[in-house]
């Protein structure tokens, strides 16, 4: 298949000729054209200035290769909706692998008719052909289109050109001095001669192309190994007719999932509209999944968003659900009835709810607590996706062992991040607040503990000054952490332990006040 | 004429009774008999119930706190959030210590942006398992809803807490929504909220809470001391009402009565869906 964007909307009444030009060798050649172009006798590496001259009312466009091949490659998600395999040729060519789906379209000639006119509907100007090998359905849409049998690549590649074998111009230049024009001359021809004067590319692409040496497309989008999916001769207007049949493509995934033993990790349901658009929804999961009504349950939430959408495009009629990622699980009977788990209970019902709450809000944002050895405070703890079950353990939450049986805990339950400057009062430098005001609100501090020295981790990155935290209660007993950065006494005159120019440099002067939390 | 008529009219109320309470699917409260000072008695079962821990508190509350129904938890003026949030933590501590279940915190992001996140350190010297503690941080105030009920409807958590930001997020619809997923589940609700403007909820309590200053006598007088609140029970359905000052006591997992006595809160409720008998309100 080939395709190209066409120049202009077919309403309009006679609109000039369009080509799109690059500047090669020093001069703006066209690189492509439209049908009237073309008609016209423009020929593409023609310079726009000769172009003109033929053509005085050219409209020209400059060659934007990445957004051309940005849209085959929307092209090639959009041809999903005929076979998964589907594979890019550059610059302006796509592969369809579609052995086994053709039968969905009314047979390949159904197949190709449907693709023309879609494309067609959609802009593009595009040809196609259906061929045992992809070298000969290259070959074929380049000259005419059309449909090669089983068997009978041999008869329709002879009359064509040696162009339509995917070579480049030096070799088919080449060969034609040789006099050799035409393939079923290559065929005809000795091997051993030609590839030692034309190279060994030549018979390559010649036995690609007849089906002698195998030639494997790479498909853009990696094919789940396990993926349902049903067509609607009518379109799906709503969301609700999507999640209908939901369940039933679930069921379908599960069983072939369970004879693999495998659960998905992640589903993927992929609508094709009637008018080209194109939607995908995509759901992981924190174990592996095979129970049908819980994929259509995860599914069900995210397409309810979805409907909107539904409603303005004019329907879905092809619905797929996959699973790109899957991972073992071993077959267990399946609940008999009511939602009451029956052995591992808790547990799974847990998963349930972190999948259920990661469907809606993003599986990140469902996050466990895990304790991290550092004395920075706002390392000293990671929030990890609940839906991994990773259990490392990178230190242990603090106890207050040493701490007196009455004493106020060491941190706080709420920690405000990043810490926010508040404006404070000490009595003496390196003495704890008086008052503060967080917030335009102001606290006089009733009682304060600490100071409670925390070095900076150096090797972190992180923040540069030592901190003095405070914990302090004000009059109406609200208790806050809060710290002075930087050490104060540093910048006294140069005496004692504290006189070292490296640290000095790294202090600050004037010492400022942050909240970084709120006691219970 | 009249005397054969009373039997027959109070075995009618009776019957209206056992009917609504079974419509609102709550306990029947028998008010008839009550001692003030006494808690409601209770005709059938027991329900389940995460007791304090005092039994002053306790017995007003007919056990502790209902499990399998929604409790509302606010502070009691401006930035009292962390004596609230306190509150709130430590009846899940509590809730925790009785079984295995995990603690889902739904914490709507502008409470996180004013009040501070869930901080773990914090929280085990607190008392609270962060390993069993489950966080979802939601954009808005139906976000932060929906995960609640969600989250209610696993009977695997042994409490959901659900923070909103605005007071009136929580209306009466959405309270009782909640109540109905916790009644269907057994797990505990627990709404934080900011204070403001009480409206009508489905709530079975409402806690407004402060921070209580000073420390204990026993304390030198810069110390800080144990988390120390003043609780008042401003709303208990089919309970009396009343206000205690309670320290927390992380290690053990337990509130110990601060103040000897109990005031009880003279403040007419006036939107609880059932009153208290008179006996009830009289209390003092």
């Amino acid at each position: 298949m080939r395709g190209r964007r066409r120049g202009a909307p077919d309403d309009a009444p006679e609109p000039a000729p369009l080509v799109t030009v690059a500047k090669t060798a020093n001069a703006l050649r066209l690189v492509a054209l439209d049908d009237r172009a073309a008609r016209a006798g423009l020929i593409p590496g023609m310079a726009l200035a000769d172009a003109r001259a033929m053509l005085p009312g050219l409209r020209v466009a400059d060659d934007e290769p990445e957004a051309d091949a940005a849209l085959l490659a929307e092209i090639v998600l959009w041809c999903g909706r005929y076979t998964p395999l589907v594979a890019l040729n550059p610059p302006h060519g796509l592969f369809l692998d579609i052995a086994g789906c053709a039968h969905l379209f009314g047979g390949e000639a159904g197949l190709v008719d449907d693709l023309l006119r879609r494309l067609q509907r959609a802009g593009f100007a595009a040809a196609a052909a259906i061929a045992p090998t992809p070298g000969a359905a290259w070959a074929l849409s380049r000259h005419g289109g059309g449909f090669i049998a089983e068997g009978g690549i041999l008869d329709a590649l002879a009359p064509l050109p040696l162009s339509a074998l995917r070579l480049n111009e030096e070799t088919v230049a080449a060969a034609g001095r040789l006099g050799l024009k035409r393939i079923g001359q290559l065929i005809e021809a000795p091997r051993a001669p030609l590839a030692a004067r034309l190279g060994e590319t030549l018979l390559r692409r010649l036995d690609q192309a007849l089906g002698r040496m195998p030639e494997p497309i790479s498909p853009l989008i990696p094919v789940p190994r396990f993926s349902a999916e049903r067509r609607f001769v009518e379109p799906l207007a709503l969301a609700d007719g999507i999640a209908a049949c939901l369940e039933t493509l679930a069921s379908h995934l599960a069983a072939a999932l369970e004879r693999r033993g495998r659960g998905a990790r992640r589903l993927e349901l992929t609508l094709f509209g009637v008018a080209g658009a194109r939607v995908s929804i995509t759901v992981s999961t924190s174990r592996p999944l095979r129970d049908p009504s819980r994929m259509a349950e995860l599914l069900t939430e995210r397409l309810a968003a979805l409907a909107p959408r539904a409603d303005k495009d004019t329907g879905f009629d092809v619905v797929r659900l996959a699973a790109p990622i899957t991972a073992p699980l071993d077959p267990v009977q399946t609940r008999i009835a009511d939602g009451r788990p029956g052995g591992h209970d808790g547990e799974e019902d847990l998963a349930r709810l972190i999948d259920r709450l990661g469907a809606r809000f993003g599986l990140r944002r469902v996050v466990r607590l895990a304790p991290v050895d550092s004395h920075v405070p706002e390392f000293a703890v990671a929030a990890m996706p609940a839906a991994l079950e990773l259990s490392l353990k990178r230190g242990a939450w603090p106890t207050d062992a040493s701490a007196e049986d009455h004493d106020a805990p060491a941190r706080p339950v709420r920690l405000i991040e990043p810490p926010e400057p508040v404006d404070a009062i000490a009595e003496v430098p390196d003495g704890p607040p008086v008052r503060f005001s967080w917030r335009r609100m102001s606290h006089r501090v009733a009682r304060a503990e600490g100071p409670e020295r925390i070095a900076p981790e150096w090797w972190r990155g992180g923040a540069p000054l030592s901190r003095d935290y405070y914990r302090v209660e004000d009059a109406e007993g609200r208790r806050f952490w809060l710290y002075r950065a930087g050490l104060y006494e540093r910048q006294e005159a140069g005496s004692g332990v504290a006189a070292t120019g490296k640290s000095e440099s790294r202090e600050t002067a004037q010492p400022r006040w942050f909240i970084h939390g709120i006691f219970a | 004429m009249v005397e054969s008529r009373m039997p027959v009219a109070a075995a009618f109320v009776e019957e209206l009774r056992r009917k609504i309470a079974a419509i609102e699917a709550r306990p029947l409260v028998v008010p008839v008999g009550a001692v003030p000072g006494d808690g409601p008695r209770r005709a059938g079962e027991v329900r389940s119930a995460v007791p304090l821990g005092v039994a002053e508190i306790d017995h007003r509350l007919g056990g502790g706190l209902a499990r399998g129904d929604l409790h509302e938890v606010a502070g009691a003026a401006p930035r009292q959030e962390g004596a609230a949030a306190g509150f709130a933590l430590a009846l899940a501590a509590r809730a925790m210590a009785a079984g295995s279940g995990v603690l889902l915190w739904v914490q709507q992001a502008m409470s996180a942006h004013e009040a501070g996140a869930p901080y773990g350190p914090g929280l085990a010297l607190f008392g609270l398992n962060p390993g069993r503690l489950l966080i979802v941080r939601a954009g808005n105030a139906p976000d932060t809803l929906w995960a609640a009920e969600e989250g209610l409807s696993c009977r695997a958590l042994a409490l959901v807490l659900a923070e909103l930001w605005d007071a009136r997020s929580l209306s009466l619809i959405a309270s009782r929504r909640l109540r109905l997923a916790a009644q269907a589940s057994g797990v505990p609700a627990l709404v934080l909220r900011a204070p403001g403007a009480d409206a009508p909820s489905a709530a079975a309590t409402r806690w407004r809470v402060a921070a209580h200053p000073g420390n204990a006598a026993d304390l030198p007088a810069h110390a800080l001391g144990r988390p120390r609140w003043t609780i008042a029970l401003d709303k208990n359905r089919g309970g009396r009402l009343g206000a205690w000052t309670v320290e927390w006591k992380s290690d053990a997992y337990r509130f110990l009565l601060s103040s000897p006595h109990s005031g009880a809160m003279a403040a007419a409720p006036f939107d609880r869906p059932d009153r208290a008998g008179p006996a009830a309100r009289r209390a003092g």
